[in-house]
């Protein structure tokens, strides 16, 4: 073999092979960049609509996992918190009929722990969608209120009652 | 002369305010229950608390009307000068400062204090400019010192009182009275106005009414009352407004830069992006932007329904920014234990 075809077929080579690595290169990132930010999929828009209390009143999980749901067939008027505007948002986006929630539920609340009756039990803490609740077993626990979505998640687990749900007051 | 019904007897004992110690006084004007009276009902006793526990070089009386077309200080210094300047000299007996200052934008007001000679207080005359009425501006017109929005004057040195707010004050120590009733610009017209008045008894025709100045006040609700932060009821003008023909005198009038215009746009057509978000949270709703409007649109509504949306969703991310983090940690664990039984179901036993 000539010394040209050699030199032609090591660059041709070469040019192929950075092709392939940089190609590759390129084709996973982008893969792995959808993967990673899913740009615009309609749960995402239906779950910017949704009020994030993430209470699971809906039979859901979360406002995700709900938005999901609707996005594949489920009714649209099963958040309370949201009440009639979600809805009607919610059937707007989706062109389907208006339908109004059964039930609603006040928003702009956040709980509250008596700080004299918690017995530090933590079942709280573990039920907080949010991590909105600070506290150690067998320590009294406290709700950071700029945290809390007033989902009442934790009224029910509570074994001694000493969880309110006031109105959520602005404070300076 | 505006017309006030006349007092029944004082409910508290007078104090000899000049011989009294600061802490009657303080006591004296939480039991008063005194608030600020130019708006944002701040306890007045909490603001001279935390003046005494700072350390206060000025105090500084508001007699700048901020709202336009809003005459309520005015008219009240025009009756009670003297009143609101015992109300400065108790507070600065209060809080041990001697540097009084009664700030005004009435010339007629100026003139009368200047005629009355008094050498203890200083009367300094600010432009009318709407952005003047607010407190932070105020002092960065007088003193030009620039108090940074994370703190409050009063822990620089410098408290700020709307002269309403020390006439109560002038009233409650001097004279034994709680404050009961205050002026208030009435549809262009100041009157002493009992507190608890539902504002549909003032109005004479059945239209919209506003509480707050036409520029600034928000719509009255059903049975909206006369409070002790009311300093106006105004007709509304919704009805009025024509659409926008992109003058750009709101963005030129606009004590903050801002781009009125632009955000009146985007929520009118309810294309908002975040980028505005900053600019709907700087506005401190000063009103200069409706009053200078020439198409009367009530670019303050806009921009509180704009500063609504921001808040809510910036709850709506802080909320599923949490969420998914603390899923992401409850399924890493899970998957930790999933991982852990594993291992000690395919580990022969010792025995």
């Amino acid at each position: 073999m000539s010394l040209v075809v050699q030199e032609v077929l090591r660059v041709g080579l070469t040019l192929a092979l950075l092709g392939v690595v940089f190609g590759g290169g390129i084709l996973l990132l982008s893969g792995w960049a959808a993967s990673k930010r899913p740009v615009n999929r309609l749960a995402d828009r239906i779950n910017d609509l949704l009020p994030q209390i993430q209470c699971a009143k809906c039979g859901y999980p979360g406002c995700l996992p709900y938005a999901e749901a609707v996005a594949s067939g489920e009714r649209a008027d099963l958040c309370p918190p949201g009440g009639r505007e979600t809805a009607i948002a919610l059937a707007e986006l989706m062109g389907r009929p208006i339908a109004e929630p059964s039930e609603t539920m006040a928003t702009n609340t956040v709980a509250f722990i008596d700080e004299s009756k918690c017995v530090g039990c933590a079942l709280c803490i573990s039920e907080c969608p949010v991590d909105a609740i600070v506290g150690a077993e067998r320590f009294a626990h406290t709700v950071i209120i700029d945290h809390c979505t007033g989902c009442e998640l934790c009224v029910p687990v509570c074994p001694v009652d000493c969880i309110d749900l006031n109105a959520k007051v602005a404070h300076a | 002369m505006l017309e006030r019904l006349p007092r029944s007897t004082p409910e508290f004992e007078p104090i000899d305010w000049s011989k009294a110690t600061a802490s009657n006084i303080l006591a004296r004007i939480k039991e008063a229950g005194v608030v600020g009276m130019g708006g944002a009902g701040y306890p007045a006793a909490a603001k001279l608390a935390s003046g005494r526990h700072y350390g206060t070089r000025h105090v500084i009386a508001n007699g700048v009307e901020c709202e336009p077309g809003v005459n309520a200080d005015r008219s009240l210094m025009q009756q009670h000068l003297s009143h609101v300047l015992d109300g400065l000299r108790i507070v600065g007996h209060c809080l041990d400062c001697d540097q009084l200052t009664l700030a005004v934008s009435d010339r007629r007001v100026h003139q009368s204090f200047q005629d009355s000679d008094f050498s203890d207080v200083t009367c300094e005359m600010v432009s009318d400019h709407p952005a003047n009425g607010e407190e932070r501006t105020l002092i960065k017109t007088i003193f030009n010192e620039s108090i940074p929005s994370s703190e409050y004057p009063s822990q620089r040195g410098f408290v700020v009182l709307n002269v309403a707010t020390l006439f109560a004050i002038c009233e409650a120590v001097r004279d034994g009275y709680r404050p009961t009733d205050r002026v208030v610009t009435v549809f262009d017209e100041e009157r002493w106005v009992e507190l608890d008045t539902p504002i549909e008894s003032l109005a004479a025709t059945p239209l919209l009414i506003r509480h707050g100045s036409v520029a600034t006040g928000v719509m009255a609700s059903k049975n909206a009352v006369v409070k002790l932060t009311t300093n106006a009821v105004a007709h509304d003008r919704t009805e009025l407004a024509r659409a926008c023909i992109h003058c750009g005198w709101c963005d030129d009038v606009c004590p903050r830069y801002l781009p009125v215009e632009e955000m009146l746009r985007t929520q009118q057509s309810q294309s908002r992006q975040q980028g505005l978000d900053a600019y709907f949270d700087a506005c401190f709703e000063c009103g200069a932007c409706v009053v200078v409007c020439p198409s009367t649109i009530p670019l303050l509504d806009w921009i509180r329904q704009g500063k609504r949306q921001t808040s809510v969703e910036r709850l709506k991310q802080r909320a599923n920014a949490r969420f998914e983090r603390r899923n992401a940690r409850v399924a890493e664990r899970r998957s930790d234990e999933t991982r852990a039984r594993e291992v000690r179901l395919h580990t022969p036993r010792k025995w």
